[in-house]
């Protein structure tokens, strides 16, 4: 069933059109993984999504509720539906890593301490992203792949039906990603089911666990399973550069004397 | 573990309440605590004297005091939480300035050149500094916008009370000479405010924004982690922060008011709270912030009433001396390991 519904979305700041024509949808349960060049429009994209950068043109939908406009969504609403990591810093002083997951509640107790379900919530999310042992510690004192774990954490205790990740891989080593990824595809396979939309440039990884492709490009979006997409004519066409080509054998950018 | 944050806020409250003892013992004329109690409890059978330095004088200016340090403690934590700049303060941000701006015009509009800085305030009189804060506040807010670091909106503040002076001191140049003392006394900063009511009023705003700050704390928490953040939250942010910076902007300015433009209260506090408690949540953070912004001010205005310094010092000469090597520490942790809030 589709979840999310983008029609005719363009992008723009001021004058400057970054992402044009998007008409797309994300079904429940969905790993889709949305790459691009730098300046693509990806994380403009997602903060459309997140709702909160109205775009300049087109609709979107969450469950058939329009993000913008008349009848949109409240957003005590969709804080329930969508939750976002975003790639801008945190600076939170003494506040711990638990005090950080469970602002995660807030669109459920904007007043009272926690019930028994945001508690389970709370836990999961730690079981979730492997951040239990990181609970009583100061989130200021994290590594940034740490605190990149904790803000996913911190999403999933919203009990999204959609998460958007900027870039959650960007600070992680090799098998830290992987990792990630695994989870995210673990996270969308199980019974109450969460959709997930990644923008990443990590695009071996992307390829190898989205269950679809979103290409950003300046001429627009190129949507398709990742067997189809990774094809040279596809991909070189998404990131133009004239001294790489895509490998398809390798699934990655190589030199092009390579 | 739990109860410890909560038994460190608790231990606050013994403290003030000796500072405040000796707020109304010591001075130019030393009142022994008998007669201060006698004065407080049973003014009828105690010497008249110390009825008239401790009730007419002393007691006004420790809850004015204990009102303004409070109010500006808590101005700077919501504008440290709002703009998330652990530099920002009433008295850097130029809003103090601006409070006081309005003041002049105010006077120099309503009642002519002759009662500017008249020790007598009126009702209109907080409310134009309340107005001259927060549009101070709301300037700020829109060039912040376009402002990146952290400390480039510390120099934005720093200008806008400059400017701010500026033309008081214009306004004031066309006053007459004993206004224009009066105007330079109220730089100083003083706690003797001759009108109880508004002291009282105020730390009746300070009382109820803590308490509200303290209920709603977790969402000033989420307003920490950024407006984007926040609003993925369901927070209406430009809401929030608007009416934040509003009452931020009234307890700064009724403050500034009441006692002139005193420094490095409202910057400080907020740090000394949170490094105090080893917390950033606000609903334990907000309240330890007032009462510590209240310990300052009765702190700085014993040592500035301390016997045989012959004379008073200015509070404001007070706070900032306690003040600037806080705000040296904060930015050199802030070089090392990111601003934090």
């Amino acid at each position: 069933m589709s979840l999310l519904q983008l029609t005719g979305v363009r992008m723009a700041y001021g004058q400057k059109t970054v992402l044009a024509d998007v008409t797309t949808e994300l079904t429940e349960g969905e790993l889709v993984c949305m790459v691009g060049a730098n300046g693509s429009g990806k994380s403009t994209l997602l903060r459309a999504i997140a709702g909160l950068q109205r775009p300049h043109e087109g609709t979107i939908q969450i469950k058939g509720r329009p993000l913008y406009g008349r009848n949109a969504l409240p957003a005590s609403d969709r804080a329930r539906c969508i939750a976002v990591v975003l790639t801008e810093p945190v600076r939170t002083g003494y506040l711990t890593v638990r005090q950080l997951v469970q602002l995660g509640r807030m669109p459920y107790e904007p007043f009272r301490g926690q019930d028994a379900h945001g508690r389970a919530a709370v836990e999961r999310a730690f079981t979730q992203t492997g951040t239990e042992d990181l609970a009583p510690v100061t989130v200021s004192t994290l590594s940034d792949g740490q605190k990149q774990r904790v803000m996913i954490a911190r999403a999933l205790a919203q009990e999204p039906k959609l998460l958007l990740l900027d870039e959650p891989a960007s600070y992680l080593d090799p098998p830290h990603q992987v990792d990630l990824f695994a989870r995210l595809k673990r996270l969308t396979r199980e019974d109450d089911s969460v959709s997930i939309l990644v923008a990443t440039h990590s695009i071996e990884l992307a390829l190898h666990f989205a269950d679809r492709m979103w290409l950003c490009s300046n001429r627009g979006m190129t949507v398709g399973l990742p067997d189809e997409v990774a094809d040279p004519r596809i991909m070189e066409a998404a990131f133009p550069h004239p001294d790489t080509r895509f490998d398809p054998q390798m699934r990655r950018f190589v030199p092009n004397n390579d | 573990m739990i109860h410890e944050p909560r038994f460190r806020v608790i231990a606050l409250i013994p403290v003030l309440l000796l500072l405040a003892a000796a707020e109304l013992t010591v001075g130019s004329v030393s009142v022994p605590l008998p007669h201060v109690w006698g004065a407080l409890v049973s003014p009828d059978t105690t010497d008249i004297g110390a009825v008239l330095i401790v009730r007419s004088f002393r007691l006004p200016r420790l809850i004015t005091a204990v009102a303004a340090g409070a109010a500006l403690a808590l101005s700077g934590l919501i504008m440290q939480t709002v703009f998330r700049n652990p530099l920002a303060g009433p008295f850097v941000l130029g809003v103090s300035s601006g409070a006081g701006l309005a003041v002049a015009l105010q006077v120099l509009l309503v009642a002519g050149t002759a009662a500017f800085f008249s020790p007598l305030l009126h009702a209109s009189t907080l409310v134009a500094a309340t107005i001259g804060s927060a549009a101070t506040l709301m300037l700020v807010v829109a060039v912040s916008r376009f402002i990146a670091q952290p400390s480039a909106l510390l120099i934005l503040g720093l200008l806008f009370g400059y400017a701010a002076n500026a033309v008081i001191q214009i306004i004031g140049s066309r006053a007459e000479a004993e206004a224009l003392q009066r105007y330079v006394a109220w730089t100083y900063g003083s706690f003797d405010n001759p009108q109880t009511a508004y002291a009282l009023f105020l730390g009746a705003l300070t009382v109820g924004t803590a308490v509200v700050m303290s209920v709603r704390g977790k969402r000033l928490d989420a307003l920490l982690l950024g407006k984007r953040y926040a609003g993925s939250m369901g927070i209406p942010v430009q809401r929030n922060r608007q009416a934040l910076l509003l009452v931020s902007g009234a307890l700064a300015g009724i403050a500034t008011a009441l006692c002139g433009p005193i420094g490095f209260i409202g910057i400080t506090s907020p740090h000394i709270a949170r490094a105090y408690l080893q917390r950033s949540d606000h609903r334990i953070v907000s309240v330890t912030t007032a009462l510590t912004g209240s310990l300052l001010a009765i702190a700085a205005d014993l040592v500035s009433h301390l016997p045989g310094s012959g004379g008073i010092i200015p509070v404001n000469a007070v706070t900032a001396l306690i003040g600037v090597p806080v705000v040296v520490l904060v930015l050199l942790r802030s070089g090392s390991r990111g601003v934090t809030v």
